[in-house]
């Protein structure tokens, strides 16, 4: 036998946020959509979305970042950091 | 600052196979057979750093693990590298922390794109980091295999990156088990990559570079400097690079991979490389026409048409990245297309002594 040393790391589930429970529903909770202007798909739903979630009492905030590098890059990270801040939970992507 | 190293210890029979059956069973493998990371292996790759083992250089995207010295040795032990190219694969994993580079999105993304490493300075002929013939595949230096091996092993292992889990690239690309490279300095009639990003010719500098690919270009019908350098820049343009995809031409570089022939008949004309990169994006663009309706309405509506109906690769020329590198066989250039949402990183070595 030889003895050798783990390549990987434990990774700090303390970054991430808990995943929002439903339990109770989300009358009274702030929803965020964070979308994406490159996502056409982005585009079809966000307005169904909105609806229904308001139709439920969630008051809805949406967020389009802008481009993550660049002249806009800081401005994007500062933004999405400020809506994370203000939601009680939020859908962050499609899964697609 | 610490002598101890702080890797969980893993027991494997003393057999290459079996660490590569266990790598592959347990994931931090890429799928190919690795090295033995023993203690006195990473030891030897620690010595060539004057940095501690526990020095943190960055956590790394998607997943944000700490990339501390000893785990970069680690990773870099497995990959086979020299103690003397490992200061170069932690240069390169500093360079992708920065918050520029967009780790997060490239580790993520539907895209193939990987980070590719581009090598300057006086070491490359010694850690035979190849910069002529093959360089980009084939030529097989011990650096450059290596050092960009690490790399690749230390986005899996200490960033998470793992396709269908974090990563959701639908092809990937050959070059994610590592991709690395050097400029060919002595043959280029320009200032090196790492001089025209403000580094001295003493330097040993890595450059990432969020690539899509290896576009190749070709020519033999034509000998002239500006009608090839227009049809590299019409190429290089073409109608499906995501740098058409984004709202903006103002983010991302494509990388220009040109050899020392075409180099020295290119510098005939452009002795100055603000002038080539000038040239080159002055016909980086297409028509509106070539794009079918439904495209040209959401490239309009993004903004990217101008009032001449044509739609530009970039906002600025030094967009454009020139590096001099492969074989004298004339007639070839590679171009490394942009991902556009990441910005290329340069970062210096630094060495034990």
């Amino acid at each position: 036998m030889i003895e050798i040393l783990d390549p990987t790391v434990s990774f700090d589930e303390g970054d991430q946020a808990p995943t929002f429970s439903l339990t109770g529903g989300v009358s009274g909770k702030v929803v965020g959509l964070r979308l994406d202007h490159a996502w056409r798909s982005y585009h079809l739903v966000v307005d169904e979305w909105q609806a229904l979630l308001e139709a439920d009492g969630a008051k809805v905030r949406v967020v389009w970042p802008g481009e993550r590098v660049g002249a806009e890059g800081e401005r994007t990270r500062a933004d999405l950091a400020e809506w994370s801040r203000l939601v009680d939970c939020g859908v962050v992507g499609l899964g697609n | 600052m610490t002598d101890e190293l702080s890797s969980r210890r893993l027991l494997i029979d003393d057999d290459s196979l079996a660490l590569y059956r266990r790598s592959l069973a347990e994931q931090w493998g890429d799928g190919v057979p690795l090295i033995a990371p023993t203690e006195s292996r990473v030891r030897e790759l620690l010595s060539g750093s004057p940095l501690a083992a526990d020095a943190v250089i960055c956590k790394v995207a998607p997943r944000f693990g700490v990339a501390t010295v000893e785990k970069i040795a680690v990773n870099a032990a497995m990959a086979g590298c020299d103690p003397a190219a490992f200061p170069l694969v932690i240069a390169a994993v500093e360079a992708m922390g920065a918050p520029e580079f967009n780790l997060f999105g490239l580790t993520t993304t539907t895209s193939s794109v990987f980070p590719m490493v581009i090598v300057n300075g006086p070491t490359r002929s010694r850690l035979e980091i190849d910069m002529a013939s093959g360089c980009m595949g084939g030529a097989a230096g011990r650096g450059s295999m290596t050092i960009g091996r690490s790399v690749a092993l230390c986005l899996r292992n200490i960033g998470g990156q793992s396709i269908d889990v974090t990563s959701k690239s639908v092809f990937g690309q050959p070059a994610r088990t590592g991709l690395c490279f050097a400029e060919w300095e002595e043959a280029s009639p320009w200032p090196s990559l790492a001089q025209q990003r403000g580094f001295s010719m003493d330097d040993e500098v890595v450059t990432v570079h969020g690539g899509t690919g290896t576009l190749p270009l070709a020519d033999i019908n034509n000998d002239d400097a500006l009608d090839l350098l227009y049809l590299i820049a019409k190429s290089i343009a073409y109608p499906l690079t995501n740098k058409f995809l984004e709202s903006t031409a103002a983010n991302g570089q494509t990388v220009l991979a040109v050899n020392p022939a075409w180099a020295d008949r290119f510098a005939a004309v452009f002795p100055d490389m603000p002038d080539l990169q000038s040239y080159l994006f002055e016909h980086a663009w297409q028509p509106i026409e070539v794009w079918p309706e439904a495209s040209r309405r959401v490239l309009e509506a993004k903004g990217r048409v101008d009032a001449t109906g044509r739609v530009w690769l970039n906002d600025r020329p030094d967009q454009i990245v020139v590096v001099v590198c492969g074989g004298r066989g004339n007639l070839h250039a590679v171009a490394l297309p942009s991902w556009a949402e990441s910005e290329l990183q340069s970062r210096a070595a630094f060495r034990s002594g």
